[in-house]
């Protein structure tokens, strides 16, 4: 075993599983607070991986900027969206479904029709590379590992430590005993909802440098961040970062050694056994 | 709130029901199939505009002649969502409801033996884009492919490598799971080893994968002097260059895959591409590709803002090529015009050139259309021709 | 987070309502006209359609309706199975692996098939039955898109790998008197397929008539309280999705004779969407349901087509609509409407439960 090969496998472990905690806490929230899964969840990755592509790369305003517009505009989105159509399926999983799959059809379409059916490229955040123990890494990837970093550990102690995120995690725990609290339920459950979509938004725009962007690639983000809320247990906020972190690595490192097709195999095993075995998920987190 | 859907349904199926009903005797219905949704939309949308692009010349004044009367080319496109049972299905609308005589494309792995199920047995014309070898043969005499295949183009790129870069002793292969990039990786396997070129490594990688990282990094460990994209789509393969970029691997690379290079240049970016060899033909929009193509090429662009591909050049060819081979024959019927095009057996002034309609060899029966490829190398972030290739 | 393992699949409005009731005979007589009227037409229609493109139509949308009751057996206990398209590719790689590789004559290919499908049914079944709601759904979904990946990666020798299979058997012709039925024709297909769905018609009302699925429709799937009077929802879950699987795995044959083609991609979460869309657009809390929603969607999806390559939007946008304006599918629709197909005890004053 070599070492850079293996200090290779890890940076490009952590800068996936960044994207993958971003992508799927918001998953885990959605679920946590309308009990339902949101099939049409990776389509906000995609939308803001589009409006950088637009943004940062025709436009050429600065990063940065990009990340708050389209971390806003993700925000409001979700707003309008739980308002208008997710708030009539809490508790539907089956036909909040079928509804999100319906709509994660409807906005890879109408991307289509605006950017094409051809990938195409965003360029680096950031030009160069930074040398960390004896590898070369992008620094689009660094950027994407701490900038993921510091907004899962901003959105965890939000959650964890404020007012706001406590009522969040009462309504997830119970609803009825929430509102019974004084707690304004549907209102923190737009938030929760929000906040969950603006982070996948973000995501998109994180990874937009590193891959290519097309109306396509939400979907796999979708599955990457259901096996994340599975193996952290579903809705779990702490189970969630160690099992995206973990699944980046398993990614990043295990691929140099097992072929593809057999990596993403065993991905569902796992999954498949976590769910049989242990549904309070791998990351050994109680739901709390 | 309910009355208002109820009347909008009623509207839109209404709308849906009535429209392109028109019977009109002057229309040559043509049916085009392809993936229009899903990861190989790509290639059925290059199918799709490659045949809108040809009726929307041929109308009005610019009509096509045939046996005296004028006719107008109306595509009935359909998405095969790269669906064997799909394609199965909207084969037999084309045939028995639409009643075409010409299925002109359609694209991806077992879908093109699921639609000549139908089209043979129904005695319709069908071209189209997919690999296998058994898509050709003299049990399916209505069929044509129209781009050359991995057999058809390994052997050629590899006798262009052993000569001009004989220092490549090893080369790595990397395609995608599906069955164009099993059987490209196939043949290159094969016109690698009848050269005595080592194959270190055979990687397939699964649909939607954005991080190759982890798999280069294990494939530049087998120390290959070429790194061949084989049957690689042309989104992937960009990913796959700038990903071996940034791991700093500086040997030859190659993409014996019929590979459009302008949107691999514009998603991988001009210094990640700098270096490839390709066997293209030609990059459609350069100053050194043919004249006809070129023209072809700048107006596809007009029509529908994107860059056009080798698929949609060779599309719009066999639309040529049937329409001549229509008015020479003096009839529409399906099996004479077969007859007419495995007879004149070359076309001159295609947007592709000359085509040449071979295949005896290999399959039995002349179905295979085969045009001049070009060797060439991105330099500067552009595709140069190098070589002109015979099949 | 909470606990969500005794959380149910579907919302109905009603559910509180439901009690055991006795049957009426009256629709069963009713439902003995309709079933022989039903028969003529369907039997006759291959002669009727305009061309054989609507009869290769009319053999999707039956094959559509068995495969969306096969799902709707387990889903009215309120389990929603995405692995019923893995075991159909199952059905359909058995059927074209015995034909391929060992000539098999059809009808043995086709019972193997059924009964590799039973058993794979019921071992998923044994694993994952007891996981509820979310867990079961989620649980069925990896097997899916594992079952996928297996096909065409694994044992290529066998399954064909990426290129997938393509059958050499033909279904025999049929002989029946002085007619001869070529059953490789589209009418064939299509009376092949219309028997299937009279087959899943026949079990999904058997099933729905039972004590047991009486008792566990009324508590809407909640097990301890089922249990609580006597009934092993278990094992009864277990039943229904061993005839569910064995119905999916008979589809999943038909399917392959009739593509000849057999490729794990169309073995994909798409067509598991499409079937739990038949479901819940017709609304799962009455059997003509899924039939009702497996008819309307086929039809929509024909006249989609006509859109080219923007289908999958118009398609994305009428579940997004449907679901938005009739939640409860069409049976739903049809009770608040016009008061028909409704549980038969709420025709009764004296069964009627007050809604909690």
């Amino acid at each position: 075993m070599d070492l850079s090969e293996l200090a290779q496998g890890a940076a490009s472990g952590l800068s996936l599983g960044s994207i993958y905690v971003l992508v799927a806490l918001g998953l885990a929230l959605v679920f946590g607070i309308l009990r339902i899964i949101n099939f049409a969840h990776g389509e906000f990755l995609m939308l803001g991986a589009i409006a950088t592509f637009y943004l940062f790369g025709r436009d050429g305003l600065p990063f940065v900027v990009v990340l708050v517009i389209v971390g806003a505009a993700g925000f409001l989105t979700g707003i309008a969206l739980e308002w208008g159509l997710y708030r009539r399926f809490q508790s539907n999983l089956l036909g909040a479904f079928v509804m999100s799959l319906g709509l994660s059809l409807v906005i890879q379409m109408m991307v289509r029709e605006l950017f094409g059916v051809q990938p195409r490229r965003v360029p680096s955040a950031i030009e160069g590379v930074t040398r960390f123990g004896g590898v070369d890494v992008a620094n689009s990837r660094v950027l994407v590992i701490v900038a993921g970093a510091l907004i899962v550990a901003a959105t965890y102690l939000a959650i964890e430590r404020t007012q706001t995120g406590r009522a969040l995690r009462a309504i997830a725990e119970n609803r009825d005993a929430a509102s019974l609290m004084g707690i304004n339920a549907p209102l923190l459950a737009s938030l929760g909802f929000a906040l969950g979509t603006a982070m996948a938004a973000v995501a998109g725009v994180l990874v937009s440098p590193l891959f290519s962007v097309s109306s396509g690639m939400g979907v796999d983000y979708t599955v990457k961040a259901f096996i994340v809320i599975i193996l952290g247990g579903m809705g779990s906020i702490r189970g969630a970062i160690v099992a995206g972190l973990g699944l980046g690595l398993l990614e990043g490192i295990g691929g140099i050694y097992v072929d593809n097709s057999t990596l993403v195999l065993a991905e569902l095993v796992l999954v498949g056994l976590t769910l049989i075995v242990r549904p309070e998920g791998l990351a050994g987190v109680t739901p709390a | 709130m309910r009355r208002a859907i109820a009347v909008c349904t009623a509207l839109l199926v209404g709308a849906v029901g009535c429209g392109g009903d028109s019977e009109n005797g002057d229309r040559l219905r043509v049916g085009v199939l392809g993936p229009l949704s899903g990861t190989a939309a790509p290639f059925g949308i290059a199918l799709e505009n490659g045949a809108r692009l040809y009726a929307d010349e041929h109308r009005g004044e610019n009509a096509l002649e045939i046996d005296g009367s004028m006719y107008e080319v109306e595509p009935i496109v359909y998405d095969t969502e790269g669906d064997v049972g799909e394609t199965a299905v909207v084969t037999e609308r084309l045939a028995f409801e639409d009643e075409v005589n010409y299925i002109v494309g359609n694209a991806v792995g077992a879908t093109c033996e699921a639609a000549q199920t139908v089209t043979e047995a129904e005695g319709i014309f069908f071209s189209f884009v997919c690999f296998g070898r058994t898509n050709l043969g003299e049990d399916k005499p209505l069929s044509f492919r129209v781009l050359p295949g991995p057999d058809e183009v390994a052997p050629l790129m590899y006798d262009w490598i052993t000569e001009n870069r004989p220092e490549v002793d090893r080369v790595a292969l990397i395609a995608p799971a599906d069955q164009s990039g099993v059987d490209t990786s196939a043949a290159i396997e094969d016109a690698a080893g009848e050269r005595d070129i080592e194959v270190v490594a055979n990687e397939e990688y699964e649909r939607g994968t954005q991080e190759f990282t982890p798999i280069l990094t294990r494939i530049v460990g087998e120390q290959p002097d070429m790194i061949d994209l084989s049957g690689s789509a042309p989104g992937d393969g960009a990913l796959i260059l700038r990903q071996l970029d940034s791991l700093g691997y500086e040997g030859e690379l190659a993409w014996t895959a019929l590979l459009d290079p302008a949107p691999v240049i514009e998603a991988a970016g001009q210094e990640v591409v700098e270096g490839l060899l390709s066997i293209i033909g030609w990059d459609l929009t350069s100053e050194e590709s043919p004249q006809p193509l070129r023209d072809f090429a700048r107006r596809y662009q007009e029509r529908f803002d994107e860059p056009a591909t080798l698929i949609a050049a060779a599309q719009y060819a066999t639309f040529e090529i049937l329409v001549q081979s229509m008015q020479e024959a003096g009839t529409m019927d399906p099996t004479e015009v077969v007859e007419q095009i495995a007879q004149q057996g070359t076309f001159e002034d295609t947007v592709l050139g000359t085509v040449t309609i071979t295949g005896e060899e290999t399959y039995g029966i002349n179905r295979q259309f085969i045009y001049p490829l070009v060797v060439s190398e991105t330099v500067g972030g552009r595709q140069t021709p190098i070589e002109r290739v015979e099949p | 987070m909470t606990d969500v393992s005794s959380q149910t699949l579907s919302r109905t409005p009603d559910r509180g309502k439901r009690a055991v009731g006795p049957r009426a005979t009256g629709a069963r007589r009713a439902g003995g006209v309709v079933a022989a009227v039903g028969l003529v037409a369907v039997v006759s229609f291959p002669s009727v359609a305009a061309n054989a493109y609507q009869v290769t139509v009319g053999a999707e949308l039956f094959m559509n309706v068995s495969l969306a009751l096969s799902l709707w057996l387990l889903l009215v206990t309120g389990s929603l199975n995405m692995g019923q398209v893995a075991v159909m590719a199952i059905g359909a790689y058995t059927t074209a692996a015995l034909s391929v590789s060992l000539s098999w004559p059809w009808w043995l290919s086709t019972l193997i098939a059924v009964l590799v499908a039973v058993v794979a049914g019921l071992i998923l079944g044994l694993i994952t039955l007891r996981l509820k709601g979310v867990y079961f759904f989620l649980v069925t979904f990896a097997f899916l898109e594992a079952t996928g990946l297996f096909f065409s990666n694994y044992f290529t020798g066998v399954f064909g790998g990426q290129s997938g299979l393509v059958l050499t058997e033909r279904l025999p012709d049929l002989t029946v008197g002085p007619l001869e039925l070529d059953l490789n024709s589209p009418e064939g297909e299509y009376l092949v397929a219309a028997a299937i769905a009279a087959l899943a018609c026949y079990v999904a009302s058997r099933l729905w008539r039972s004590s047991a699925g009486l008792v566990l429709r009324a508590l809407g799937g909640s097990d301890s309280l089922a249990e609580s009077v006597g009934v092993s929802t278990f094992r009864h879950r277990l039943f229904a999705l061993a005839a569910g699987s064995a119905i999916t795995g008979l589809v999943g044959s038909y399917y392959a004779y009739r593509t000849r083609i057999v490729d794990s991609n169309d073995f994909d979460l798409s067509l598991a969407v499409l079937i739990v869309a038949f479901v819940v657009i017709g609304g799962s809390s009455h059997p003509i349901g899924p039939i009702l929603g497996a008819v309307l969607v086929t039809l929509l999806n024909e006249w989609l087509r006509d859109l080219g390559s923007l289908r999958q939007l118009g398609y994305g946008a009428a579940l997004v609509l449907f679901m938005l304006f009739v939640p409860n599918g069409l049976v739903g629709l049809a009770r608040s409407r016009w008061r028909i197909w409704r549980p038969r005890d709420l025709r009764r004053p004296r069964a009627r439960v007050s809604s909690p």
